[in-house]
């Protein structure tokens, strides 16, 4: 069963994504030079774009078919990691990871132990009651890492998570990932060393996809 | 290390004195002429507690409205890429640079008894406005709404949708990401509105008078009072504009830049 | 190219300047209910019509005050003259030249079927008059503090002229204005005979060095019976 089933087209200025893939439940590795088009491809997925042609099936559902049906991002089933993780500035590190639990109507008491525990899990408990802006930028992209694990979604996509880490928490981040609750994951990388960890491998290049190997 | 201070081009050294100068010397010669040692008493007159009581409604009200009306409108505004937008735009800014007196008239013709609207207002629902403090207060929102706006809509452009989308990405609808996200973020750019367009209603004069008239208790803001009391008391009309002035002083040393736009 | 901006901004600004006190006429200050004035100078035989300014009287005294160099000075009350003579502005009282009747103006049609002075004590009606501090409110106060009348009104004008647009449009179902004004914009008015008692002068003053000839025009048989036509009273 696939999970993810895209055919069609997509233009933003000079790039022309053409896509016709299937993507299956596990962890889906996405690698391709810079410009290629695989931040559009998750953009896509999570609906901050449309399909100027063609659909995209989200676990047999059509969300997008560009024409009259949409779905919008927060009626689809995912998890978004941004590659300028986009932290909310205004509340604590805390709320920020607490944040999907308390838009699905958690309350407050709960959704702050299970964001507490997310946090732990990235390693930054302690930092719990500070503002995004005080950390460094390696600890704000695992705060946003923590705060795309806490939401309860089908589907999680990450563009470039580890960037920013530092040596020794990348090991421990990156068997997050693997381990996420999410059934599908699909992660955009440049390190080699993440690359070949996933189930599944997609390259992208000048918008096109090369659907290759399974492990 | 500190970085060296620029060098003035010689021939804008003029025109900036100038310049300062317009716009400094009736400050000045405000502060010159007023009467320093009757201002307290001329100032708790009964006249100007009444004006003063009323400049505070009609402005505060105006104030609220603007923040109920503006921001939604601000935020369709920033946020639509629609063709229709660009006119829009137009329609929202036409108060800023009307006379008010244009803006007064045009209400008067829009919502007076007799008005457009005015005569279905008066008659189905018993509403009249002119003459009355509620008119006033549409009068002073009728001005002071672009600058609510225009501050909001840029504000709300300059933060971009990047955390609008963040949020929807962890599930938020677009209410819930309004209330959570946008306007926590916009709290700056809300208050520096809010002052903007408070101050801009407080010193409502043409709109006011052409719309709403002038009745001591019920329409007669400061202003008013200060063009009225220009004919019989000219040094009250001073000092009613040393208060209004000191008022409106404090505003932009409060705002201290926040309101322009980077 | 920034010299030659430099220049014709400073050409530009000194040719404005100095104009007060240029020209030979000389300047005649006007109330503004007497705009008619001026087309009538012109056109007046044997007369050398002077410069017009016209404001409201209160501001006409305060450029006097602040040195304008006018020969003559006419006011819509006795009060703001004597305001200029207390200034040491007046040379020479030159006397009245005109009266002008205070009238109960109502709407078009009269939709508020206003008949008397009493009506004026009509919550239900929207009525006006202008603001006290001006010579038309002044008027109107002494009417109705010397007639005895409570009056309910919705709102004091800063001048008779957009009082009685707002009765002409029908904003205000009625008003207190000059008998000059309801002539101007044709409206009726009710109850003349209560009110005729109620008028105010126009005194005229010499203030400068100029000519007066203006005022012994106001006051021949023609100029009176321009005034007249106007809506004026005789002095």
């Amino acid at each position: 069963m696939s999970s993810i089933k895209v055919s069609g087209q997509m233009q933003r200025g000079d790039l022309s994504l053409q896509l016709d893939l299937g993507l299956e439940v596990g962890l889906t590795m996405i690698t391709g030079a810079n410009g290629a088009g695989k931040t559009s491809l998750l953009r896509l997925i999570a609906g901050f774009e449309r399909l100027d042609a063609g659909h995209l099936t989200l676990d047999g559902h059509t969300v997008d078919d560009a024409a009259r049906t949409f779905v919008p991002t927060h009626q689809r089933s995912i998890a978004y990691v941004f590659q300028d993780h986009r932290l909310f500035p205004h509340l604590s590190v805390l709320d920020n990871v607490a944040f999907p639990h308390r838009r699905r109507g958690v309350k407050k008491a709960a959704a702050s132990a299970r964001a507490q525990i997310h946090l732990t899990d990235v390693g930054l408990s302690e930092q719990a009651a500070i503002r995004p802006t005080q950390l460094s930028v390696g600890q704000q992209q695992r705060v946003a890492l923590a705060r795309a694990l806490a939401t309860p979604a089908d589907i999680l996509l990450l563009d470039e998570p580890l960037a920013a880490a530092d040596d020794e928490s990348r090991g421990a981040l990156r068997e997050l990932i693997i381990n996420a609750p999410h059934s599908t994951v699909l992660w955009v990388t440049h390190d080699p060393d993440d690359a070949d960890r996933g189930d599944h491998r997609i390259a992208v290049a000048e918008g096109r996809v090369e659907q290759n190997r399974k492990r | 290390m500190t970085t060296p201070r620029r060098t003035i081009p010689r021939p804008l050294i003029l025109p900036a004195v100038l310049a300062v100068a317009l716009l400094v010397l009736p400050v000045f010669g405000l502060l010159l002429e007023a009467p320093w040692s009757s201002l307290i008493e001329r100032l708790t007159s009964e006249a100007v507690l009444d004006a003063m009581r009323v400049s505070l409604v009609v402005s505060a009200s105006a104030a609220a409205l603007c923040l109920a009306l503006g921001l939604p409108l601000a935020w369709v505004l920033a946020n639509s890429e629609r063709r229709g937008i660009g006119v829009m735009r137009a329609f929202v800014l036409l108060p800023m640079v009307l006379p008010p007196v244009v803006g007064g008239t045009a209400l008067l013709f829009a919502l007076g008894r007799r008005g457009f609207f005015g005569e279905w207002l008066d008659w189905g629902v018993g509403i009249t406005l002119p003459f009355t403090t509620a008119g006033a207060i549409v009068a002073a929102t009728f001005v002071a709404l672009p600058f609510f706006v225009t501050t909001l809509e840029s504000s709300l452009r300059e933060q971009g949708t990047n955390l609008d989308e963040a949020a929807a990405a962890v599930g938020s609808s677009p209410w819930a990401t309004f209330v959570h996200v946008t306007l926590p973020t916009q709290r700056g750019a809300i208050a520096a509105g809010l002052a903007l367009s408070w101050a801009r209603a407080l010193g409502e004069f043409g709109a006011t008078i052409t719309f709403a008239g002038s009745l001591g208790g019920r329409t007669r803001t400061l202003p008013l009072e200060t063009f009225l009391a220009l004919e019989s008391d000219p040094e009250s009309a001073v000092a009613i504009s040393v208060l209004l002035l000191a008022v409106s002083l404090t505003v932009l040393i409060a705002l201290r830049g926040k309101w322009f736009a980077r | 190219m920034i010299r030659g901006v430099l220049t014709a901004m400073a050409a530009l600004i000194l040719s404005g300047c100095g104009t007060g006190g240029s020209g030979d006429a000389s300047l005649a200050f006007f109330p503004s209910s007497m705009s008619f004035v001026g087309e009538l100078a012109e056109k007046a035989e044997g007369l050398d019509a002077p410069e017009f300014v016209f404001a409201g009287s209160s501001r006409l005294v305060a450029q006097l005050d602040d040195g304008a160099d006018a020969a003559v000075l006419v006011t819509a009350d006795e009060e703001t003259m004597q305001r200029a003579r207390d200034h040491g502005l007046v040379v020479e009282d030159l006397g009245i030249v005109a009266r002008n009747r205070l009238v109960l103006a109502v709407a078009p049609g009269n939709p508020g079927k206003i008949t008397s002075v009493d009506d004026l004590d009509d919550g239900s009606l929207l009525l006006g008059v202008c603001a006290p501090e001006v010579p038309c409110g002044r008027l109107a106060r002494e009417a109705t503090e010397t007639l005895g009348l409570a009056i309910r009104v919705d709102t004091e004008e800063a001048n008779v002229r957009s009082l009685t647009v707002k009765i002409d449009t029908g904003e205000l179902h009625g008003g207190l204005i000059y008998a000059t004004d309801a002539l101007a914009f044709d409206l009726k008015t009710v109850d003349d005979d209560t009110l005729a008692a109620f008028t105010t002068e126009y005194p005229a003053a010499r203030v400068g060095n100029g000519d007066v000839g203006i005022i012994d025009y106001l006051r021949s048989p023609a100029g009176q019976a321009a005034l007249t036509d106007h809506g004026f009273e005789r002095p």
